[in-house]
């Protein structure tokens, strides 16, 4: 078993351990922070140096043990369910059935306004929904709060955004999304505190869609036709998300099962 | 006591030490040695997860400052943290009430 007699070697080992958890240098760092200060003590108290580095290190516990916990307690994420992660759920869910109740609408039979007025207003629910989903995720998953909340203020301005490009707005999108989701999809796929099957989905969806076209094009067909493929990963994805969020049970801090 | 049945009890225990102010887990962990009149022991790289664990939930707010050229983090209670603090000592309160009067008619 590797000794660790001075508060660096400590820290170099923890560093090289923590490496790949969600902020490891910031780990390391607060570590740091608590030897120092925990040596200072035992210095005051009238331990020589060393002595001092030596027992605070052994107090904090092996770098193995302590990259471990945090290991664990990254993948348990910062889930802690509660109404707003339950009504994100449903908003989630609600999103397929509104998405495919206004496409019926929008293809109903021609001539029969209140049928297609219905179908509009429920794909205009879409929007909705999506926010409270997108909030909901992001209020229950603190740590993720900055890439989220910008993913989020992008979600409400980008069809501003794109609005004046027409058609050519969608590729503008598409660029944005890739631009400002893709932190969020790392973070979110690292902290494995969704499903990963629809983290992927969701956050594939454009690259399915890049292959997809391509490969049509190559055929001959209408490289339009490949939308379908992004557009049923994305609802995959949502209805997964949904019923993640809706089926986990509600608990409170002190009610998280204790590991060994 | 066990370290196990501390466990449990670690992330209601760690609330109520940050609750009076801000403070970095340097103090946390003292204050929660001394504040158990040194029976809570449990090694420090093991109570630092849960401080992140608990600020992830949104329990616990944190922000970086310099203390002696190092960079040190100080944690603090959200409103939330502060909510689940009340409920779960109430609910901690009534729990060891129970156990006090099983216990009681049991000598």
């Amino acid at each position: 078993m590797k000794s660790h007699d001075s508060i660096d070697t400590y820290l170099d080992d923890l560093r090289r351990r923590v490496a790949r958890v969600p902020g490891g240098e910031d780990i390391v760092d607060e570590a740091e922070d608590h030897l120092r200060a925990s040596a200072a003590s035992l210095c005051s108290t009238g331990f020589a140096p060393a002595e001092a580095e030596r027992r605070a290190v052994a107090h904090y516990g092996t770098p193995a043990n302590v990259a471990r916990e945090f290991k664990r307690s990254s993948r348990q994420g910062g889930a802690v369910a509660s109404r707003c992660t339950h009504l994100g759920g449903l908003a989630c869910m609600a999103l397929p059935v509104l998405f495919v109740a206004g496409l019926a609408g929008n293809r109903g039979p021609r001539g029969e306004e209140p049928w297609h007025a219905l179908g509009i207003t429920a794909q205009a629910l879409l929007y909705p929904a999506l926010i409270f989903g997108v909030i909901a995720l992001v209020r229950r998953h603190g740590g993720l709060g900055r890439a989220g909340w910008v993913a989020v203020a992008v979600l409400v301005i980008s069809p501003l955004l794109v609005m004046p490009f027409s058609y050519a707005g969608l590729a503008i999108f598409v660029v944005i999304y890739a631009v400002v989701f893709g932190p969020l999809a790392v973070l979110l796929f690292r902290a494995a505190i969704l499903p990963r099957p629809a983290v992927l989905a969701f956050f594939g969806a454009p690259l399915a869609y890049a292959l997809g076209a391509l490969i049509v094009t190559l055929a001959g067909g209408d490289a339009g036709h490949a939308w379908g493929i992004p557009v049923a990963m994305f609802l995959v994805a949502f209805a997964w998300f949904g019923w993640a969020m809706w089926s986990e049970e509600t608990l409170v801090v002190s009610q998280r099962p204790a590991r060994a | 006591m066990r370290r196990e049945a501390l466990k449990g009890h670690l992330d209601l225990l760690l609330l109520a030490v940050v609750a009076p102010g801000p403070t970095h887990g340097y103090a946390v962990i003292e204050e929660l040695r001394r504040a158990s009149g040194y029976v809570f022991d449990l090694p420090e790289g093991t109570i630092y997860p849960a401080l992140h664990r608990l600020e992830r939930a949104g329990f616990l707010a944190s922000e970086w400052s310099t203390n002696e050229g190092r960079r040190r983090r100080v944690y603090s209670l959200t409103d939330r943290g502060r909510e689940a603090l009340d409920a779960q000592r109430q609910e901690w309160q009534a729990f060891a009430g129970a156990m006090q009067l099983v216990l009681r008619g049991a000598t």
